[in-house]
């Protein structure tokens, strides 16, 4: 039985007086990956966002409930410590087109003011790009500029930047939607090899990635949470109608 | 209906006569003032005395005051526009308040520079005064220093607005990355956004920078219109631009007049190079993201 990593209960968020999220309450299990996995628009992403405490950014927005990472509702915690503990990669990716790939993958340290030796640093930049699956395609000009890689190059940048912060949770919101197919795969595979040191959480509406990469999936439907179980039996055998309509690509 | 043709000959046109005039208004230029440049060559650089009445001239102390007076400006203008650019840019960027703020800065822009001048005339001088008795230096009260001021209010404005541009328009994907990583505002603003932005925002501050080279009104009413070489940043001095606008009147004979149009050429001049030199570097600094 695998641990709970992050707990989530009655998780409602708002845009100004509109309500996103309703009731939300699902686990997550360390070392798993776990697909968020529904139509456009139905607060896929503003979950995410809520986990790392994106969505509040924007004075308009609001969000309650508990979200419990080691006993401690990270609603409570500092955001940037929250931010830090719990590693993001967008849509799009967004290497710092001002910083080498070295630079890009210890940004967090240098945007944080975090000193480290030569010898960190070079370690910290080859271990992340190693578990990133880019050391070998990028360890001759690692001082070249970030953006000068290819899409999915790119893409596996931002997923080194993040794990540079020794993330325990990392959250995926549809890395793969900007990427060729080819690119897709070997982040889809990248992310089999990244569940030894993390916990995944990965928004799709794409079903087949879903059903290939992940352990646990969560149907989301107008922000509640319809369906939420391991992805085989979901996909097999889903208890709600709605999911299996859903699955049968009948709405979204 | 015009015709596709005759359009696009009537547009060349047009584009091409405003070289043609930048050319006739550089060779008048240079026509009129080469009497000056016969007599004095080269030494119209270096030597340190302007004097109409033997008929010795040269324009070191002038360039000297421009481009003093406008460096001392945008130095101290720079801290007062990051902030201000920062504030409007990121913090406070959308609603009522920050467009009433914006409004607000535009129309300090649009303050024509008599009214600068006059009101740096009587409240800075007497302020500088004030300051240069405490520092036991003469008080002038007009000068070097007090022009800079003046010229650092007058293109504040300018600078601001530009960095505003500058810093709303980082794409909002390189600010959330920053955010993502655990990253303060402030961090993000200063190690993101600012480096980003860095060669608009150079581009913003050497426009300033042109403004204040070229700005006449305002320095000719506080300079203290001394044509000696200026020995401390509080001494009274002239710009060749407020040279050019006082002498103009009181030209006796056609040699004079060579000198002070060839004082307006070496001002053209100046700016155009400055405006070179700040092209290549901002150049230089574009960030050239392919995504």
């Amino acid at each position: 039985m695998s641990n709970k990593i992050l707990d989530i209960k009655n998780l409602n968020a708002f845009y100004q007086n509109h309500q996103i999220l309703h009731d939300v309450t699902l686990n997550f299990f360390s070392n798993k990956a776990t697909a968020i996995m529904g139509p456009s628009g139905c607060g896929k992403t503003t979950f995410i966002r809520c986990i790392n405490r994106m969505h509040e950014l924007d004075p308009k927005a609001k969000v309650t409930g508990e979200i419990i990472l080691h006993n401690q509702n990270t609603l409570d915690m500092d955001s940037i410590l929250v931010r830090r503990k719990i590693g993001m990669v967008f849509q799009r990716a967004n290497p710092f087109p001002t910083m080498s790939i070295y630079d890009n993958v210890l940004a967090g340290y240098k945007l944080n003011g975090i000193k480290k030796s030569r010898d960190e640093k070079d370690e910290i930049v080859q271990d992340s790009l190693e578990k990133a699956g880019l050391w070998h395609e990028v360890k001759d000009f690692l001082h070249r500029k970030g953006t000068l890689l290819s899409g999915g190059q790119q893409q596996r940048l931002c997923i080194a930047r993040s794990l540079a912060m020794k993330t325990e949770i990392l959250l995926l919101d549809e890395p793969t939607s900007a990427l060729d197919p080819y690119a897709t795969a070997n982040i889809e595979e990248l992310i089999e090899e990244l569940k030894k040191d993390v916990t995944i959480i990965i928004v799709t509406h794409n079903m087949s990635q879903a059903a290939r990469v992940t352990d646990y999936t969560a149907f989301l439907y107008e922000g509640k949470l319809i369906e939420f179980g391991e992805t085989e039996k979901l996909f097999t055998v889903p208890k709600h109608k709605m999911t299996e309509e859903y699955l049968a690509g009948r709405f979204g | 209906m015009l015709g596709e043709k005759t359009l696009k000959i009537f547009v060349f046109i047009s584009a091409a006569s405003v070289l043609l005039l930048l050319f006739v208004f550089a060779s008048t230029l240079l026509w009129k003032s080469l009497p000056s440049i016969r007599v004095f060559g080269y030494k119209f650089l270096t030597g340190t005395t302007w004097d109409p009445i033997s008929e010795s001239f040269s324009a070191l102390p002038f360039l000297v005051g421009t481009l003093v007076t406008s460096f001392l400006a945008l130095l101290i203008s720079f801290p007062f526009s990051l902030a201000i650019g920062v504030v409007l840019g990121e913090y406070f960027n959308t609603g009522v308040w920050s467009y009433f703020f914006r409004s607000l800065i535009e129309l300090l822009a649009g303050i024509p520079s008599v009214v600068y001048g006059f009101w740096g005339l009587s409240f800075l001088v007497p302020r500088v005064r004030d300051l240069q008795v405490k520092f036991g230096v003469m008080p002038y009260g007009v000068g070097i220093f007090t022009s800079a001021l003046v010229l650092a209010i007058m293109i504040i404005p300018f600078s601001a607005l530009m960095l505003r541009e500058m810093i709303y328009l980082v794409p909002k994907k390189y600010k959330e990355a920053a955010l993502a990583l655990g990253a303060t505002r402030f961090e993000m603003i200063w190690k993101v956004a600012l480096p980003y932005a860095r060669s608009g925002i150079f581009a913003g501050f050497m426009l300033a920078l042109g403004r204040a080279m070229g700005e006449t009104m305002a320095v000719t009413m506080v300079i203290g219109n001394s044509n000696d070489f200026p020995r401390s940043i509080f001494s009274p001095g002239n710009t060749m631009s407020s040279l050019v606008a006082n002498e103009f009147a009181e030209v006796s004979d056609n040699f004079y007049l060579s000198t002070i149009i060839q004082v307006a050429l070496l001002l053209f001049l100046v700016t155009i190079f400055i405006n070179i030199i700040s092209k290549y570097i901002t150049r230089k600094l574009s960030v050239r993201s392919s995504l």
